[in-house]
Order: C-alpha cells, then sequence, then structure tokens
C-alpha cells in the first residue's frame, strides 16, 4: 500500500514538473505579443482588402466613407472596436473581430447630406483602451 | 419684511414715524431762522410754490411756468442775499441747539439797569449810543464792532461811554443780559426832515431802526438828553419813569409771565402748522392715484460659494411690475430698484433660484404686483483646466481632382478652462471654418478657434490662434 502511494506521488510530481514550465512559457509569450494597430487610415473605398484614395477629407457626393485598421502581432483573436462621432457626439459604434496572426478590419459609414462637418473615429482594444483616432471631415 | 403692517387707517407706524420726524425737521428749521428775513422769504417761496401747484392744476400753463422760474430765482437771491444772516444762525447756534435744545427767548435784558446807566450817562454828559435787537437781528446791517461779552452792569456801560476810552465812538450792543459788541458803526439815514439838533448818533439810531427792529436809545453828549428810536417813532425821554415804561413796551418785558405764554402759544401754532403742513405734503406723495410701471431690473447675485463660477443664467434681468401713487413712481429711478439672489444654497450644476419678495428692495410707498420670471435657472461649476485636442473644420468643396490626404494642426491640442460640468463632454476644440474652394496646393493656414459654449476660456496668456498645416495631391 505505502509503495503504491509512493509511485501516484512521484507520478504526480513528474506530471507537475512537466506541465508547469510549459504553461509559464505559454503567458510569457502573450504578454510580449501585444495587439499592434501598424496602420489606421480613413478612405474613400476598400479595394482588395485595401483602403483606396486614403484622405482627410471627403465630399458627401461620395456616399460613404470608410475606416480601415490594420494590425500585426495579433496574438489571440480578440475585439477592437470603431467609434464614430460627429463634433463631440457618438453616432455608432461598431466591434470587430481580430484574428491571429495579422488582421485587417474595417467599418464604414453612409453618408447623409447632415453629416457634414468635422468627424473622428476612436478606436480602442477589447478593454476600451484608447489605440487610435482618425480626425476627418465631410464636406459638399 | 412683515414690519409693514397697516394700522386700521391704513397708515403704517413707518408712515406716522416719517410724517413726524419731518414735521420735527420743518420746525426746528423755525426755530433755528425765526426772526431773521431768511424765515420771511421761505415763506414767501413756499405762498409762491402753493399758488404754482394751483395754477398747475388748474391748467394755468404760463402762470405755473412763471411761478417755477420765481421760485427758482428767489430760492437762488435767498441764498445769496442771506448768505451772512443764515451763516449767523449757523454759526451762533452749538450743535445741540440744531437737533434738540428747546427755543428760548434771549434772557430778558435787565432794563433797570440799562435805564439807571443811561441816566447816569445823561447826567454827566456822557454822549452814548446803546441798541437792543430784537425779531430780525441787526447782523447784516451794522458793521464792524469790537466783541465784548461782557455782564450788563451800570459800571460797565458808564465805562465804555467815558471820554477818552478807545471804544466810546460807536454803538454798543446789548443783547440779553450781556453787552454783546462795542463800538459798531450803523448805517445813517438820509432823512432830510430830523431835527437840526440831531447829531451823528442820531441819524445812526435812525439809520438802523429803519432797516431793522431794533431799539435805540441815544444821550445827547452836548444836551444831555434821552432819545429812543424804535422803527419810525422817536421818543423824547423826560424821566426815568418814562424810559422804562418805553423800554419795557417795547422789549417785550411788560409782563414776563405773559410773554413766556405768548412765546409757547406762538411755537404751538407754528408746530401744528409744521404738522399739518407736512401731512398734506406726504398725502399728496404717498396717497395719490395708484399708478402701474414695469421696470426691468439686472439681478445681482450674492453669497455663492466663492470655489464656484457662474457660467450660466437663464436671465440677467427680470421685470418687475410695480405700483404707488404717481409721484413717487414717477421718481423711481433704476438704482433704487435691486433684485438680489441669494445663491448660499446652490450646488454644481443647474440651480432653480426662485425670485422671493425679500430679494427685491424697493423705496418706500412703492408695492410689487408682480415679477416676470418667477424663478431663475443659474449654472454653477466648479473651474477646471482641461487639454484638448484641435480639429480643423472644413467647409465648401475641394476641388475634384485633388485629395487632401493629411492635416496637422499646430498646435495639436490647447488648454482651456471651463466649469468641470461643461467640460466633461467637450473633447475637442474646433476652429472657425476653412474654405475648401481656394486650396489648390498644399499650404498652412492661420485661425481662430471656436470657444463653445462661451463660458470656455483659453488658458492665461494664450493667444487664440492655431496654424493648420495641410497636404493635399492629385488623384
Amino acid at each position: 500500500m505505502k509503495d503504491t502511494i509512493q509511485k501516484l506521488g512521484l507520478i504526480l510530481l513528474i506530471v507537475v514538473v512537466m506541465t508547469q514550465p510549459e504553461a509559464g512559457w505559454g503567458q510569457d509569450a502573450k504578454a510580449s505579443a501585444k495587439l499592434t494597430l501598424v496602420r489606421a487610415v480613413m478612405c474613400e473605398t476598400i479595394q482588395e482588402y485595401a483602403p483606396a484614395n486614403p484622405a482627410v477629407i471627403f465630399s458627401i457626393k461620395l456616399g460613404r466613407v470608410s475606416c480601415f485598421t490594420e494590425f500585426d502581432q495579433v496574438p489571440e483573436k480578440t475585439y477592437i472596436h470603431h467609434k464614430w462621432y460627429h463634433y463631440d457626439h457618438l453616432i455608432t459604434e461598431k466591434q470587430l473581430t481580430i484574428n491571429p496572426p495579422r488582421w485587417s478590419s474595417f467599418t464604414s459609414m453612409q453618408l447623409r447630406d447632415a453629416d457634414k462637418g468635422p468627424w473622428r473615429v476612436e478606436v480602442t482594444d477589447e478593454n476600451d483602451k484608447h489605440m487610435h483616432t482618425l480626425r476627418f471631415s465631410i464636406t459638399d | 419684511m412683515d414690519l409693514l403692517i397697516p394700522s386700521p387707517a391704513g397708515l403704517r407706524w413707518q408712515d406716522i414715524v416719517d410724517i413726524l420726524l419731518n414735521s420735527y425737521i420743518l420746525f426746528r428749521l423755525y426755530v433755528l431762522f425765526r426772526g431773521t428775513n431768511v424765515i420771511r422769504m421761505i415763506m414767501a417761496i413756499a405762498m409762491l410754490w402753493m399758488i404754482e401747484r394751483l395754477a398747475v392744476n388748474m391748467g394755468l400753463i404760463v402762470t405755473s411756468w412763471a411761478m417755477q422760474g420765481i421760485i427758482a430765482a428767489a430760492a437762488l437771491i435767498v441764498i445769496i442775499v442771506f448768505r451772512n444772516e443764515i451763516a449767523a444762525v449757523l454759526q451762533t447756534r452749538d450743535f445741540k441747539s440744531f437737533f434738540w435744545g428747546f427755543p428760548q427767548r434771549q434772557v430778558q435784558t435787565p432794563v433797570d439797569i440799562i435805564v439807571e446807566s443811561v441816566y447816569e450817562l445823561a447826567r454827566r454828559k456822557l454822549g452814548a449810543l446803546i441798541v437792543l435787537p430784537l425779531k430780525k437781528g441787526i447782523e447784516t446791517v451794522v458793521q464792524s464792532g469790537i466783541p465784548w461779552q461782557g455782564k450788563l452792569s451800570r459800571e460797565m456801560l458808564l465805562s465804555i461811554f467815558w471820554h477818552g476810552t478807545p471804544v466810546h465812538d460807536g454803538a454798543t450792543i446789548v443783547q440779553g443780559d450781556r453787552i454783546v459788541e462795542v463800538a459798531t458803526i450803523l448805517p445813517l439815514s438820509k432823512r432830510n426832515d430830523l431835527p437840526s439838533y440831531f447829531g451823528t448818533r442820531h441819524r445812526a439810531a435812525v439809520g438802523l431802526t429803519e432797516q431793522s427792529d431794533a431799539v435805540v436809545i441815544v444821550v445827547s453828549e452836548e444836551r444831555g438828553h434821552v432819545t429812543v428810536f424804535k422803527d419810525e417813532s422817536i421818543i423824547n425821554i423826560n424821566d426815568n419813569i418814562e424810559l422804562d415804561w418805553v423800554l419795557r413796551k417795547h422789549t417785550g418785558d411788560t409782563s414776563a409771565s405773559h410773554g413766556l405764554k405768548r412765546h409757547t402759544v406762538e411755537l404751538g401754532i407754528v408746530a401744528m402748522i409744521c404738522l399739518a403742513s407736512i401731512t398734506g405734503i406726504w398725502f399728496s406723495f404717498a396717497r395719490g392715484l395708484e399708478t402701474l410701471m414695469t421696470l426691468e431690473v439686472p439681478v445681482e447675485f450674492m453669497n455663492r460659494d466663492p470655489k464656484m463660477e457662474i457660467f450660466a443664467a437663464s436671465a440677467s434681468s427680470v421685470r418687475l411690475q410695480l405700483s404707488g401713487s404717481g409721484t413717487l413712481i414717477k421718481s423711481i429711478r433704476p438704482d433704487h430698484v435691486k433684485v438680489k439672489l441669494n445663491l448660499a444654497n446652490a450646488v454644481a450644476g443647474i440651480n432653480q433660484v426662485p425670485i422671493a419678495r425679500d430679494s427685491i428692495t424697493l423705496p418706500p410707498g412703492i408695492q410689487l404686483k408682480k415679477v416676470d420670471p418667477q424663478a431663475l435657472e443659474v449654472t454653477l461649476d466648479l473651474p477646471v483646466e482641461k487639454t484638448l485636442p484641435v480639429q480643423a473644420t472644413w467647409t465648401g468643396k475641394l476641388a475634384d481632382g485633388l485629395i487632401m490626404e493629411n492635416v496637422r494642426m499646430v498646435p495639436d491640442s490647447i488648454k482651456v478652462v471651463g466649469g468641470s460640468l461643461t467640460l466633461k463632454d467637450i473633447q475637442t476644440i474646433y476652429t472657425e471654418k476653412i474654405p475648401l474652394e481656394s486650396i489648390a496646393t498644399s499650404g498652412t493656414a492661420s485661425l481662430s478657434l471656436v470657444l463653445q459654449p462661451s463660458s470656455l476660456k483659453l488658458e492665461d496668456g494664450l493667444r487664440n490662434r492655431v496654424d493648420v498645416v495641410y497636404k493635399v495631391k492629385r488623384r
């Protein structure tokens, strides 16, 4: 009986020793690979997964404007938010899924006549931590 | 405020105090100036004023205008012509006599001493000129005497008029039981009908009685005769008894108790006239036809927390509808009415502050009918600093072939000061609008910032200008 308990204890110790470092390495890897925004632009449209005609002033006649964000080093599946503000009023907030290892995503806004004026899009991570602000204007 | 309790007769206790106080002031003025020419002129002006009011009520346009002009001129003339008399009254009265000292007639002149002295002077043929001023006073008529202020006595009078003394020329003025002035120069009469034996003393005595109500005694140096002058009367005195009788008759000393009684009755009548006049004036002011008036009054805020500031108020003034007699309503000036709101209990944010009756100060006799608005919305806030990004505001249309690919603000953020609640919702400071039509190439523009709401301020020393650096390219 005593031998059996000793063997079980030894096996448990081996399992703990074998599994513990692996878990620690996993956490370190996640911590070092932080979600990084490498590009954020406002553009007229998205063509072939890339922003077309990036700019900071858009005519209302375009009918639509897009916010393109590109992430490198996505350690794990996560979410980001695009918050669209006209003057200082929040117009819409969109949640986007970001997948490893690299990911690009965009949101668009349909333009109406009342949307003329200064705008900004705030990009935040899943914890609502601010990552970047894009400022642009809608004009005639 | 509820001290204003109306009495059954419709009079408040304040109204009664008002009438009594002003009646007393009028009575005191009479007491101070009685016996002078000023009081007679003031009474004449008062009569003119009554005539003027009557003329106004009867619709006599030219008469009322003329009376107004005469009254204004008369008031000016009184001050100029009687300035010496006014100054004498004000200078000779002590502080107590202005407000309280009950008016006493001058101390009774000791006629016996004068009679005795005058006959001693006559016996010795010492020329003398003695003046006893009565009601009118003689300050404006006589000139350059020497102040004496000595107690009247036979020896003193003899000494003054003794040959060779420096003060024996001129008149000696006796008031009450004192010799107040000696060697005084009196005005000479220009009458041609005076007896030939009258010398300069007699002529001076006549001159003074022509211009005042004083009694003047003259002792002739040559003949030792005694003559008393009063108004237009020239009384040759034959003996002591006659002089005593004449002096007592004219100085009012025929009976001391009778004089005191007459004096009290006179003051009593004057007091009643003053009371009646002021009551009449009060009623004409305060109890006239009710008149309504609307006044726009600025609001004053007080007792706010010193840490907080007023960032907004729904109105800066209120409209008050007031009522009162026409005279009082017409006399109201904007600075007579005040609206003071107490912000002692106000908190940060929007406060509804009612405009209560005790917040409004009105002149006496004016009633409040209506307040509009009845409450103000006052926004108080704690001033804080916040650094905010600056964003350009574009307007118009960019040329079709161009794309504005980048805009940079210099500086890109700015520190503003404003209420904490206001700044909580403000994330960006925008510039004035920039027209796009004129843009063809990259460049820089200098713009001013739009601070909305207007309570926002730039940090001290900051210039309200930023530069916008823009970059355009062809499509």
